[in-house]
């Protein structure tokens, strides 16, 4: 193999700008920024089928909970751009909605977003709500499905999808 | 001690930062408490907040919170702390260790009402002022980290790890527990398996922790 | 986590008689209950937290034996020196579990209380027989790669996942016990699990409010102390299967041998059967086969663990070929 030559500073065994922060506890993360006791606590409840629709949910106990300021479902949360289809040019930019309608894509979806004032009353009031599903048939075998699956025909402008399935099991091509 | 009268005081990460005296003791009602009494309906029964008083990086403290608050929430939300990540909530990445009694725990499988009188250590208190304690100046110096949101519990950890070896405790990779192993790589890695790296430093992880253990600068 | 009520308890009477009341719960190390609590699994109105009764000590018996206090961290027993030397099975056992700062909070009596990490249990999206009685066992036809395969029902196929009991159980340990009226009694650790039945939801024979004081170990029997643990990662990992043993032999049979089982059943499965084909054997790998044979004769697989049977038997003569350097 041909030897590559670093140009400095690539391969200069420096200290990270950032290490002293991150070492001693102080890089601020996300919302660390955020003042002590500022900033609410949301906990999203997870639907609990892989595939449906969400029938019924009742949020009363949950809105009532000690702390408790908001509890976002399908029914009050703000109109959304929905989920576009897959040929769209920009598929990997689409919209990726929550609690936008009763559809429940896959296991964990959100159902219901819950908001309080600490952490401990957030998770208790979103053990609260209940939920009452319609599920559906899904498939949840890759293999399975494999015969039916979509095949987008490209990946985006002059990328074109490429399929093929390999044999895992084969030795792999020795080398040169 | 200080303590504050009927009338509670809200103290902010400021004044805790900006509070220099090491034994002054501050009297937080959690803002929890407040809530707590908040936003009832019904026959809602509150929990009734606990009291407890216990050191954190030398500085005594004492607070009144809903029982229900892990040490690692109490840390992060209640007192300004956020060095202490958390990772998992559940005990299984290590983010959130802290060193309490001169042991290494998972803050977050614990209650802050259960440490009372306890001396507890996070990854703020291990400098001192400007100088860097050795583990966190070997982790920079050995690129031990990328992101650095396992940092501190992997420091933390490394920290109290080289005090339990230095106690003479065996481990999975000792061969013969009756005996006292020397800090090798497989031991080093055995003892250091309760941290994780999403990032995978692990090499340099475990090299900082043996430019530590072997230039004995603990 | 539902709100309770948290009261520190100063003294072994006055925290039974807190705890036997309904939905009251004696709080230790916490590693486990505050991870159920969490997720609503365990709902204690009232948290015993008994971290300042005097059950810390380990002591020397008059029988030359050990007694462990219920508060020992796993950690501290696992470097006692007492253990290590004496005991090393034990110390290999806890060292074997967790991680370090899991160990450093796990206490004696939690370890033994700890409740299985059948994932079926904790998830309370699924039936589970355990959590909720009669509302059925969602393992049974699921992803059972880490249940029981010996001696458990069509009700609940939990595995313990303790490895520290299953040691405890080849060195014949005792538990002492007492209750908020202040009677004591001794449980043989093997006496301590209730098998699931039909309430796989009471786990072990202690009444509400009795508390684990210490744990006594006999002298330690003679012969070599083995703890081998297999998972899927190399640490940190709890086991699919595990052999404690120990085993006494001289240059051509073994004389006589205890053996444990963790990861098979809803306790730590001693094998009675493994033992008596093992007294006399020679030390071959057909003996060490014959006694694997034995030991799961009964043993049923329910779809995804069906591995365990084979590993186990494997794992037995691994861990009888190490304790007694032959085949």
């Amino acid at each position: 193999m041909a030897e590559i030559k670093l140009a400095a500073p690539v391969g200069l065994p420096l200290d990270r700008v950032d290490g002293r922060l991150k070492v001693t506890g102080r890089a601020p993360y996300a919302y660390e920024y955020a003042a002590q006791g500022a900033a609410l606590c949301g906990i999203i409840v997870p639907a609990s089928i892989g595939k449906g629709r969400v029938a019924a949910i009742d949020v009363q106990e949950a809105r009532n909970a000690p702390g408790v300021r908001l509890v976002l479902t399908k029914d009050n949360a703000p109109p959304q751009h929905p989920f576009g289809p897959v040929d769209l040019p920009d598929r990997f930019a689409r919209a990726m909605p929550a609690l936008n309608n009763d559809e429940v894509p896959y296991f964990g979806f959100p159902v219901a977003f819950v908001v309080a004032e600490t952490f401990e009353q957030a998770s208790a009031a979103a053990a609260m709500v209940r939920v009452r599903y319609a599920p559906a048939k899904g498939n949840y075998g890759l293999h399975a499905a494999a015969a039916t699956a979509i095949d987008p025909g490209e990946l985006g402008p002059n990328e074109p999808a490429e399929n093929a399935i390999g044999d895992s099991a084969a030795p792999l091509p020795a080398r040169r | 001690m200080a303590r504050s009268s009927d009338t509670p005081f809200q103290v902010t990460r400021r004044t805790v930062l900006e509070t220099g005296a090491t034994t002054a003791a501050v009297s937080f009602i959690g803002h929890s408490q407040l809530a707590l009494a908040a936003g009832l309906a019904g026959d809602e029964t509150p929990p009734e907040p606990v009291s407890v008083e216990f050191q954190v990086n030398g500085r005594a403290l004492a607070l009144t919170i809903d029982p229900r608050t892990t040490l690692l929430d109490t840390l992060r939300e209640h007192l300004g702390l956020t060095g202490t990540k958390k990772g998992c909530d559940q005990g299984q990445c290590g983010a959130c260790t802290v060193i309490v009694n001169g042991q290494r725990i998972n803050s977050c499988l614990t209650l802050a009402a259960m440490h009372e009188r306890n001396e507890i250590v996070t990854i703020e208190g291990l400098a001192k002022g400007d100088d860097l304690h050795p583990m966190q100046a070997a982790f920079v110096h050995h690129d031990g980290l990328q992101c650095g949101y396992c940092t501190p519990g992997q420091i933390c950890s490394a920290v109290a790890m080289l005090a339990e070896h230095e106690a003479g405790w065996p481990s999975y990779a000792t061969a013969d527990v009756g005996t006292q192993p020397a800090l090798t790589h497989a031991e080093i890695a055995e003892r250091m398996s309760g941290n994780i790296c999403r990032c995978s430093a692990y090499a340099n992880i475990v090299a900082a922790i043996r430019d530590v253990a072997e230039g004995g600068r603990t | 986590m539902k709100p309770f009520r948290y009261e520190k308890a100063s003294g072994v009477a006055a925290a039974c008689a807190s705890a036997a009341e309904p939905a009251a719960k004696f709080i230790a190390g916490g590693t486990n209950l505050v991870d159920l609590m969490k997720l609503q699994i365990e709902t204690p109105a009232h948290l015993v937290d008994i971290n300042a009764l005097p059950l810390r000590g380990i002591e020397e018996t008059s029988e030359n034996g050990l007694r462990i206090g219920a508060l020992v961290s796993n950690s501290a027993l696992a470097a006692d020196i007492r253990v290590r030397r004496q005991y090393p099975l034990l110390s290999q056992a806890l060292l074997s579990g967790a991680s370090g700062h899991l160990r450093n909070k796990a206490t004696t009596g939690g370890n033994l209380l700890q409740r299985t990490r059948c994932p079926y249990f904790y998830d309370t999206t699924k039936p589970c027989n355990k959590r909720v009685r009669g509302s059925g066992c969602a393992a049974l036809h699921g992803l059972n790669r880490m249940n029981a395969v010996l001696g458990v029902s069509d009700n609940c196929i939990a595995a313990h996942p303790s490895d520290m009991a299953v040691a405890m159980t080849a060195l014949g340990a005792q538990i002492e016990t007492v209750t908020r009226d202040g009677d004591t009694r001794t449980i043989p650790i093997d006496a301590l699990y209730r098998a699931p039945g039909d309430t796989p939801d009471i786990e072990t024979v202690l009444v509400p409010g009795e508390l684990i004081r210490s744990v006594v170990l006999p002298p330690p029997p003679s012969g070599r102390q083995v703890y081998r643990k297999v998972r899927d990662r190399a640490s940190y990992a709890f086991g699919l299967v595990s052999v404690a043993m120990i085993v006494a032999h001289d240059n051509d049979r073994v004389r006589t041998a205890r053996v444990a089982f963790g990861g098979l059943s809803y306790k730590p499965w001693r094998s009675h059967e493994a033992e008596a084909a093992l007294a006399g054997a020679t030390l071959t790998r057909a003996s060490y086969d014959a006694a694997g044979k034995a030991a799961l004769k009964n043993a049923r697989g329910y779809g995804h663990n069906n591995f365990k049977i084979p590993l186990a038997r494997r794992t037995l003569r691994a861990t009888l070929a190490d304790a007694t350097e032959s085949i």
